[in-house]
């Protein structure tokens, strides 16, 4: 039986397209996902996050493709569904993607206009900048002269391989 | 009320006030900085934490006090404000959130910090020279106005600049324009790699012209380590310039702020705001009021005065004629150094017009790497056209759509929820056959790759000049509706316009913009109007960024009547008072102003030092080598200047200066073998090797002693009666300066 942070995580997975290992790693020294789960539980409320991870092991113990659990978490036919569970979902692929926690909906002392930065790590570690092929702006561990090679691929970033009309690396 | 005393007071803690203290703190001068902001602080993890938790990340987001969008602040309560971007987001004409009271009618869209250090913080590092026409705009294309210097006076001065900041760059890519090195000189560190966007630009504009002239992409100088300079790391690409470098590898005036406080000469006051300058009755400044508090938005926790016998006000181009012009008094009605009237006029910054575009499928330049910028097209900046319109450089970025889209945060969005700000969802070329998106899972990263990789900008830095420029449209004056600071200090009131002139360089650079992005990149254009910045030049709506290069309210020149200070930086009105940093730019020319403002902060310095610690002594003719208690070390350049007298070394050659006469005799018991009988020679120390003053020369920086003088004679008497025959001495002078 799954965890909570089990789900949240092979959810986000499946919102985001980045590998679960990746989210998540085996030895992961920021451990980014408790945090996240912690911080986003009161702001979409509990019964909202039960509903979302619920709806999402029901799918995944029955082996749904991924995107095709997204799409039943977020979409209403072609158009982006708009229940609190589908907002709180776009909410939390932003704050993988930017690091920034973007109020889905007005819920207790939280108004649908706050957006925060979770942490400097949540800033260092989210993956735009990673699928930029890139790193976050004020957070480099490349060398001196770096920008003037391409950089390694994006599948090496992100464990996405990329469009093939996309990358040319 | 507290008095503070030291031999000179500086007002700002920036790039141009740590320079000065340094160089007076070398010079044995007793120096106080009075800073309006916090101090600097002993690393910048706290700054560096601010920024990457701000969720709005503008220039100014890891500074204090602390700006964001969502709780605006009230600059009426604030001790020591400035201007911010969340200001200028929160209604750029409303003095209620916006320090600066903005009359418009075109808005003040440039910001700074009032901390140690100044705003080198935040600053991208470039570090190009200006130009030699950019010093005649006047006598060359009959607008603007001319410089009391030139390019040649500012030499030496731009060199010393460049060691201090630790300029990166190749002299080979830097003389272009009529731009000159002096033999042999190579720049602290060789130049910074290109950027792959970069190179975009090189392979798509090379060979080709606008308006007759080359576009040519250059390297562009930074002040940013290629190499270990001064004890500070090697860049690692954080493309974080601004707001913040986390490893300090980009100069900041921190860096030679420190090195003053380590003379052991010079003090600095924190949280102390210069609220008055005080004139006596023989015109020259006799005190620098100040308030101090301890907290932003705290009550006041002192004030004073502080008492030199020379003033240095380096509060750049707002808080210094601020500060002039709420100094009046009966006696000075006009405010203080503003006998011409010109104090608070001609407020420039570099307009730019952003440009950004697309590169075509399949064509990546992956931004978001290496520094903010490293190369631009300068080849621009000067031509026959400045005539009829402002000059431009463009500056190449290398942080993708961040500054003009506010990416990757809006593309992201855009994508996740189904809307189109970044104007890529569809793109403009796709919007009749692509309908806006939703996407998730591995499509929504494969398309965001695909338009992050593919991300550039451009920007135009374009010169800002006066219709008439003895009637500024462009100024500053203390807020006419009494509006305050925390402290009770009338805040800065911008009135801000621009000229046809200078709108005319922006309908060329938008021209050119089309053509880089459109027909030689091949790219899609997805520039927009952004910002408030905006006007309509021959029916074209233009929008415009600010720059943060705050110049020319205080300017430079030959008349008193129409300038602020000479080109000594010395106020025309009170002999003991200094206005330094760019407000003293007469015109902006197109380069980025640190690196002029460093050079005449070095010559400023000088003329300060020499001021208080010059030694003028004499040279008698019949004794050998003559200590002058000079000590001189390779740190602070000295010069020894002939001023009077005649002597005598032989009866053959005759009453002559320093210069010596026309005999060049080769004898070993010579003080310099070869040189001209007579002349003035110098050596340091003891043991030093001799070389030739004549009427000015700069002692040599490899060696260390006291510098000792002497005539160029038969010392020993070897050849003749050597010395005792010799008659007269030379009055010289012991300066600080370099050649």
């Amino acid at each position: 039986m799954s965890s909570d942070l089990d789900n949240f995580v092979g959810l986000s997975s499946a919102l985001t397209g980045i590998p679960v290992d990746r989210l998540a790693p085996a030895i992961d020294q920021v451990g980014l996902p408790p945090t996240f789960l912690a911080f986003i539980t009161p702001r979409i409320t509990p019964a909202v996050l039960n509903a979302l991870l619920t709806q999402y092991a029901t799918l995944a113990a029955d082996n749904v493709p991924p995107d095709q659990i997204a799409q039943a978490v977020l979409m209403d036919g072609s158009h982006p569904a708009v229940t609190q569970a589908a907002r709180a979902a776009r909410s939390i692929m932003k704050l993988w993607l930017l690091g920034v926690w973007y109020q889905p909906y007005a819920t207790g002392n939280y108004a649908s206009t706050d957006s925060t930065v979770v942490s400097d790590q949540a800033y260092i570690q989210s993956w735009a900048w990673k699928i930029a092929q890139a790193h976050p702006m004020g957070y480099s561990e490349m060398f001196f002269g770096y920008w003037n090679t391409t950089p390694p691929s994006l599948e090496d970033y992100t464990g996405v391989p990329a469009n093939t009309q996309g990358a040319s690396s | 009320m507290s008095t503070e005393q030291a031999e000179v007071i500086i007002v700002g803690a920036g790039l141009a006030g740590s320079i000065i203290a340094y160089q007076l703190g070398m010079a044995g001068v007793d120096v106080l900085v009075l800073e309006s902001g916090p101090e600097v602080p002993a690393n910048r993890a706290q700054y560096l934490e601010r920024f990457y938790t701000a969720t709005l990340k503008t220039p100014e987001s890891p500074y204090p006090p602390v700006s964001t969008s969502d709780s605006p602040r009230d600059p009426s309560k604030e001790n020591a404000p400035r201007a911010t971007i969340a200001d200028l987001l929160g209604g750029w004409n409303k003095p209620e959130t916006s320090y600066l009271v903005q009359k418009g009618p075109l808005p003040f869209n440039s910001t700074y910090e009032r901390v140690g250090g100044g705003t080198t913080w935040h600053w991208v590092g470039t570090c190009l020279r200006m130009l030699p026409n950019d010093f005649r705009l006047k006598s060359k294309y009959g607008v603007g106005v001319d410089w009391p210097i030139g390019y040649d006076d500012l030499q030496s001065a731009y060199c010393r600049a460049e060691a201090e900041i630790g300029v990166s760059a190749n002299v080979a890519d830097q003389a272009y324009l009529g731009m000159t090195f002096p033999e042999g000189y190579s720049f602290p560190m060789h130049s910074i790699p290109l950027s792959l966007v970069d190179g975009s630009f090189v392979a798509a504009v090379t060979g080709k012209s606008f308006d007759g002239l080359p576009l040519v992409v250059s390297p562009t100088p930074a002040g940013r380590n290629s190499q270990p300079y001064a004890g500070r790391r090697v860049c690692a690409g954080n493309t974080n310039c601004t707001p913040i470098c986390p490893i300090q590898a980009k100069y900041d005036a921190t860096v030679t702020l420190n090195k003053a406080l380590a003379t052991g000469k010079v003090r600095v006051m924190y949280r102390t705001v210069a609220s008055k300058v005080t004139v006596g009755p023989d015109k020259n400044i006799n005190g620098v009021e100040f308030i101090q508090y301890q907290l932003g938005e705290g009550p006041k926790t002192g004030s004073g005065v502080a008492i030199g016998q020379r003033y240095v006000i380096a509060a750049h181009a707002i808080e210094t004629p601020k500060l002039l012009l709420n100094s009046k008094t009966p006696a000075w009605p006009d405010g203080v150094a503003n006998s011409s009237h010109q104090v608070g006029c001609s407020l420039s910054d570099h307009p730019i017009y952003l440009a950004w575009g697309l590169m075509p499928e399949g064509k990546t330049v992956f931004p978001y790497r290496g520094p903010v910028s490293t190369a631009g097209i300068e080849s621009l900046r000067d031509g026959d056209f400045r005539s009829q319109r402002a000059a431009w450089r463009i500056e190449i970025g290398n942080e993708g759509w961040n500054w003009p889209v506010g990416d990757p945060y809006v593309t992201v969005v855009d994508f996740i929820d189904g809307k189109n700000k970044s104007f890529t969802n569809p793109l403009p070329s796709k919007k009749d056959t692509q309908p806006t998106e939703v996407l998730y899972g591995t499509a929504l990263i494969q398309r965001l790759n695909d338009l992050f990789i593919r991300q550039f900008r451009i920007g135009f830095l374009v010169e800002q000049v006066e219709k008439d420029p003895d009637k500024a449209k462009s100024y500053i004056v203390p807020s006419t509706d009494k509006l305050t600071d925390g402290l009770g200090i009338l805040r800065p009131e911008i009135h801000y316009d621009l000229s046809d002139y200078t709108k005319e360089g922006f309908r060329q650079a938008k021209a050119l913009a089309s053509h880089i992005i459109r027909d030689l990149l091949g790219a899609e254009e997805l520039t927009a109007p952004i910002g408030e910045g905006k006007f309509t030049h021959l029916k074209e709506d233009y929008t415009f960024q600010g720059a943060g290069h705050l110049m020319g309210t205080y300017r430079m020149g030959d008349d008193p009547t129409k300038s602020v200070v000479d080109k000594y930086q010395r106020s025309w009105d009170h002999k003991n008072l200094f206005l330094v940093g760019d407000g003293v730019f007469p015109s902006t020319g197109t380069s980025n102003p640190s690196l002029t403002i460093a050079a005449l902060s070095f010559q400023a310095g000088d003329t300060i030092a020499n001021d208080l610690k010059a030694v003028t002594m004499q040279v008698q003719s019949n004794i050998a080598w003559q200590g002058t208690g000079v000590q001189v070390n390779g740190l602070v350049p000295r010069l020894v200047r002939y001023v009077s007298g005649l002597w005598c070394a032989s009866p053959q050659g005759g009453n002559v200066d320093g210069n010596g006469g026309s005999r060049h005799i080769d004898y070993s018991s010579y003080a310099l073998p070869g040189a001209a009988e007579g002349a003035l020679i110098g050596r340091v120390g003891a043991g030093g090797t001799p070389f030739l003053v004549g009427d000015l020369a700069q002692v040599p920086g490899n060696q260390q002693g006291e510098l000792q003088l002497c005539i160029n004679d038969d010392l020993t008497g070897q050849y003749g009666s050597g010395l005792k025959d010799n008659t007269g001495a030379l009055t010289i002078r012991v300066e600080f300066g370099a050649l």
